[in-house]
């Protein structure tokens, strides 16, 4: 697949130094709670139009790649998570910094960062067709049921109390439905307030939900120091950080395949890959969601895995996976390209540059995971009293930035209150981001599959006839059933036979 | 908005209901109790507000905008019970180490006018001042140095964004009107 | 000291409210532009508006001299954006690149703006409307797909990407003149043809920008243009008007019409210079060739004049809104707002 096409841009050095360029905003940008990869890309598209088109997406790839690891780096030292993929990196990363192991947990992130983002784009490179086909078989009632599969899971990975996790759940798809409906363009739960007729966005759920609430709590808990006095600088060999590999290609396939689907993306891939890791390892080095490596593996490699994937149903179907193809393919039609079924054999060159970005991309990961991001690390060496008040300007920013409404950072206020009452009584916040997240696409794919069926004989047949569809229902109806109360204890009262 | 009449029923059940719930918190052991009690009302209060709303709209539950608000809401009501059930078996935790309401309320309410200050003053002025009264209030001591680090974060963060990112941050709209 | 910290900030709330209330506008100069100016694109990224748009701020920049910005700003129909290009200060730095539901989201009670809230600068382009089906379709031309929709009403299904958007006209549309497709709402119009792809619905109501590729690799066959005028790229396929004659009514006016506009505060000074340089954008050959390539109709060339422009803004206005209003898909009467019927 244009093999020699993809080497040549490996060794034109303004390419590789665009995809640097690139790599560094990213890193910081991704880093930053609220500043989103998505709206890096779009700021860069403004900057790049006088560009090339080869120049503009060695840039745009370097960041989105570099950007998707690094919401990591927040999540993991002042569990801030930068983007709703790197939720679960917080869920065993940040107790881990804590314990003052950060350089260790940094380097687990960056390694299986970078083994997932090259999975992902060496299958766009290889095998676009292919998947692009596979994502075209998933009908709306298989986005609904794989979202309403991924909430099931999450509800009792993040809580003791499964009906906490799942409260916590259902107040964010309440909290999804609000704002004008898909369907029928009616607004509901607005309760007669404009301003909520758009909806609540995810970034300013994410960031007052994380980070107004971080905020909240330790200055409620006057805890003004750093929060850790020093960090272990134990060598780590790497044969013991490849140790995870194998399980890591696993998380890697599901990161992959769920970045293809348009819609779903990084935050469901990384939930799916959570819950799988507390399925098949065995022994975690400690116990999933107090400081499990483990946890960090499959949530890394699934959602870097994903950038290959979203890539697919761009570059094949001119479909964008997320909102950052969404911008990529923009940046194609203004610069005169036309993406869609004809691309990569028409423009071999561009879907070269594409890939050669995006590997280069992992490239620069790898290096600046393992040289700038210790570095970055320190800040968890300022004292609170210093870093509290910066971290509070910036969950503003990011809140209004996203849509440039001062309305929004009203909401991150908001939600950060209510993440502190939630926190104190012991209710999960991330199943409440994954439910804002997916809560809209459930609404609509379950609305649209019903629609759809309509016109159909025989209604319940013809909605349930894909074996996709059956799959994915057996599994979500099995994971309810698993974490219903009697059933769990019953499982393992036969297990313990 | 079409469901002026719902919203008023449901804001007057949501007050009767309070009430029951304050009578009945005697009865209810631990908080998780009592938070399942407020969920259970919440839930119904949710199942009526569904299918009255619907009841307005001319179409079938099918493809009705508020067939999902009530599945969320049965969800919730099946949740609550579950909640109730765990509170009746779990004694109340104690209550952990002083909490500092008052420098924590104290802090909202500088976010707050800060909120408010930013459309009118801008960016950078607000934010100076917002960095100056929240490093005093979380026991940052010299006054230099609080002024001190306030104004270069404020300008490196407006440089890196505004300047570099060419991020979009409130600009102040009484600069307008003055004529600056 | 935290009593001290109080009274500040009991001062400051009060200072703010002051600054909230109404403070008179200045004198201002035109010496304009001299800083970055952002577009306002009021959907989200990759759609032909953000497509049009940016490809316009890319060209705009170069004539004006000054770095154009794009923010897309989503939601409620467009509506949110709207209201915040209004309610930014009327400098002339805050533009919009809105496509057609301006003239519709009072009807669809979703904010109190029209287009009387805003000058125009130009009309800019529209992506003609074509209708297609899967490649594999049963169905050849549009003959055939409205005869079966005559004979099955409600069982040849069509996707639309949402309520009151051109899609859902389209549909309404063909209600009207007797052939009723079983209407599933997406997302957004790639949503659209992918369920097109498929096999989940027969056809839709697509931009043709949207599928050309889709057309030119021959997953999408065309069966026709809903316009009153052919594609420049396909001569050969009919427009619906030909077909049925009884819709000529309705294919008059372009149905994604895509403008440039500023809030109607800011100065004419500051209007003219945009409108000067919009003219020149229009005439580079940079932008003719995007035109050419993705079949965009030139509305600049149709509509000249702001007078021209208003005229047509309001016979859109009536046309779509009272569509709307008769197929029940929105809530509040035109004439609520003075918008008569249209004459036809």
């Amino acid at each position: 697949m244009y093999f020699d096409l993809v080497l040549s841009y490996f060794l034109n050095i303004r390419f590789i130094l665009l995809v640097l360029f690139g790599s560094v905003i990213g890193l910081f940008v991704g880093a930053i709670p609220g500043l989103s990869v998505t709206m890096a890309t779009a700021l860069l598209v403004s900057i790049t139009y006088t560009w090339t088109t080869n120049d503009a997406m060695a840039t745009i790839m370097g960041l989105y790649v570099v950007g998707v690891f690094s919401g990591a780096l927040s999540a993991i030292l002042i569990n801030i998570p930068g983007a709703p993929s790197s939720v679960v990196t917080a869920f065993d990363g940040y107790p881990l910094a804590k314990r003052g192991e950060a350089y260790k947990t940094l380097k687990y992130a960056t390694i299986y960062s970078f083994i997932g983002s090259v999975f992902g784009l060496v299958a766009m490179w290889t095998l676009c067709g292919p998947i692009s086909k596979i994502a075209l078989k998933f009908h709306p009632i298989d986005y609904f049921l794989l979202a309403l599969f991924g909430l099931a899971a999450v509800g009792s990975l993040t809580s003791k109390s499964f009906s906490k996790g799942l409260i916590s759940a259902a107040f964010g798809l309440f909290i999804a439905m609000i704002g004008l409906d898909s369907v029928v363009g009616s607004p509901r739960l607005t309760f007669g307030i404009r301003s909520l007729q758009a909806g609540i966005a995810t970034v300013p759920a994410l960031v007052g939900l994380f980070g107004f609430t971080e905020v909240l709590s330790s200055i409620s808990h006057n805890d003004m120091e750093a929060q850790v006095s020093e960090m272990k600088s134990e060598k780590i060999p790497l044969k013991d950080v490849l140790k995870h590999f194998w399980h890591s290609m696993y998380y890697a396939v599901i990161g992959t395949v769920v970045g293809a689907l348009p819609g779903a993306g990084g935050p469901v891939a990384s939930f799916l890959a959570y819950s799988s890791a507390e399925k098949i390892v065995r022994k975690p080095s400690r116990p999933f969601g107090e400081g499990a490596i483990e946890g960090i593996v499959a949530s890394e490699t699934s959602n870097n895995a994903c950038i290959g994937g979203a890539m697919i149903p761009m570059l094949a179907l001119a479909v964008p996976g997320d909102a950052v193809t969404a911008i990529i393919l923009s940046v194609f039609y203004v610069h005169g390209l036309q993406p869609g079924p004809m691309f990569i054999k028409t423009q071999p060159g561009m879907f070269a540059s594409v890939v050669a970005g995006g590997l280069l991309g992992c490239v620069f990961l790898l290096l600046l995971g393992l040289v700038v991001a210790p570095k970055l690390s320190r800040i968890i060496l300022v004292p609170k009293r210093i870093l509290l008040p910066l971290v509070t300007v910036l969950c503003i920013i990011g809140a209004f930035a996203a849509n440039n409404r001062m309305f929004d950072v009203l909401l991150m206020f908001l939600f950060g209150i209510l993440g502190y009452v939630m926190r104190r009584r012991g209710y999960p916040v991330a199943p409440m981001v994954l439910a804002i997240v997916l809560g809209g696409m459930m609404d609509s794919n379950f609305r649209r599959a019903v629609s759809l069926v309509q016109s159909e004989e025989h209604k319940i047949a013809a909605m349930f006839s894909s074996p996709i569809t059956i799959v994915l229902l057996i599994l979500t109806i099995l994971t309810l059933l698993m974490n219903v109360p009697v059933v769990s204890t019953k499982i393992k009262g036969i297990k313990g036979r | 908005m079409g469901e002026p009449y719902g919203e008023c029923g449901s804001l007057f059940l949501l007050q009767s209901t309070l009430k029951v719930r304050i009578s009945m918190k005697k009865y209810l052991k631990s908080s998780d109790s009592v938070e399942g009690a407020l969920f259970f009302v919440i839930s119904v209060l949710g199942i009526i507000f569904s299918i009255k709303s619907h009841s307005m709209m001319d179409m079938d539950w099918k493809l009705s905008p508020y067939l999902f608000p009530l599945a969320i809401s049965i969800m919730l009501f099946a949740l609550s019970i579950s909640l109730l059930i765990e509170g009746r078996k779990k004694e109340e935790a104690k209550k952990d180490k002083s909490v500092h309401y008052r420098d924590m309320l104290l802090y909202i309410l500088i976010c707050f006018i800060y909120y408010l200050l930013l459309p009118y003053v801008g960016f950078l002025v607000s934010t100076v001042v917002f960095l100056i009264f929240t490093f005093r209030l979380l026991g940052l001591k010299k006054w230099s140095m609080t002024i001190l680090l306030s104004v270069v974060a404020t300008l490196f963060v407006y440089i890196l964004f505004a300047r570099l990112l060419h991020v979009m941050l409130p600009s102040g709209s009484i600069y307008y009107y003055l004529g600056l | 000291m935290k009593k001290y910290i109080i009274a500040i900030l009991l001062v400051a709330l009060t200072v703010s409210t002051l600054f909230a209330s109404g403070v008179k506008e200045g004198e201002k100069k035109v010496n304009y532009p001299t800083k970055p100016i952002t577009m306002i694109i009021p959907y989200g990224a990759g759609g032909t508006t953000d497509v049009s748009g940016r490809k316009f701020a890319a060209v705009l920049q170069k004539v004006i001299g000054q770095p154009v910005t794009v923010q897309n700003m989503p939601g409620a129909s467009g509506s949110i954006a709207c209201k915040y290009v209004k309610d930014a200060a009327p400098d002339g730095y805050t533009v919009l690149f809105h496509a057609e539901s301006l003239g519709t989201q009072r009807v669809a009670g979703l904010s109190d703006l029209s287009y009387d809230d805003f000058t125009p600068i130009m009309s800019v382009v529209n992506d003609p409307k074509v209708i297609v089906v899967a490649k594999d379709s049963k169905y050849n031309t549009l003959e055939d797909l409205l005869a079966d929709m005559k004979k099955n009403p409600g069982k040849v299904k069509m996707s639309y990407t949402g309520p009151g958007g051109s899609g859902h006209v389209q549909g309404i549309i063909m209600e009207k003149l007797g052939y009723v497709p079983a209407l599933t709402a997406y997302k957004s119009g790639s949503d659209c043809f992918l369920a097109v792809l498929s096999g989940e619905v027969d056809f839709t109501n697509s931009n043709f920008a949207t599928v050309v590729g889709y057309i030119a690799s021959g997953d999408l066959k065309l069966l026709a243009v809903s316009s009153d005028r052919h594609l420049d790229k396909y001569p050969d396929v009919p427009t619906f008007e030909e077909v049925d004659p009884a819709a000529a009514p309705y294919m008059k006016n372009a149905f994604t019409p895509l403008n440039f506009l500023v809030a109607n505060t800011v100065d004419s000074a500051i209007v003219d210079v945009l409108r000067d340089a919009a003219k020149k954008v229009v005439e580079s050959d940079e932008w003719k060739s995007f035109v050419a390539d993705n079949c965009l109709e030139p509305l600049y060339e149709k509509y000249k004049t702001p007078e021209e422009i208003k005229k047509f803004y309001s016979e859109w206005t009536s046309l779509v809104s009272w569509l709307l209003y008769d197929a029940g898909a929105v809530k509040n009467s035109p004439s609520d707002f003075g918008i008569a019927r249209p004459n036809n």
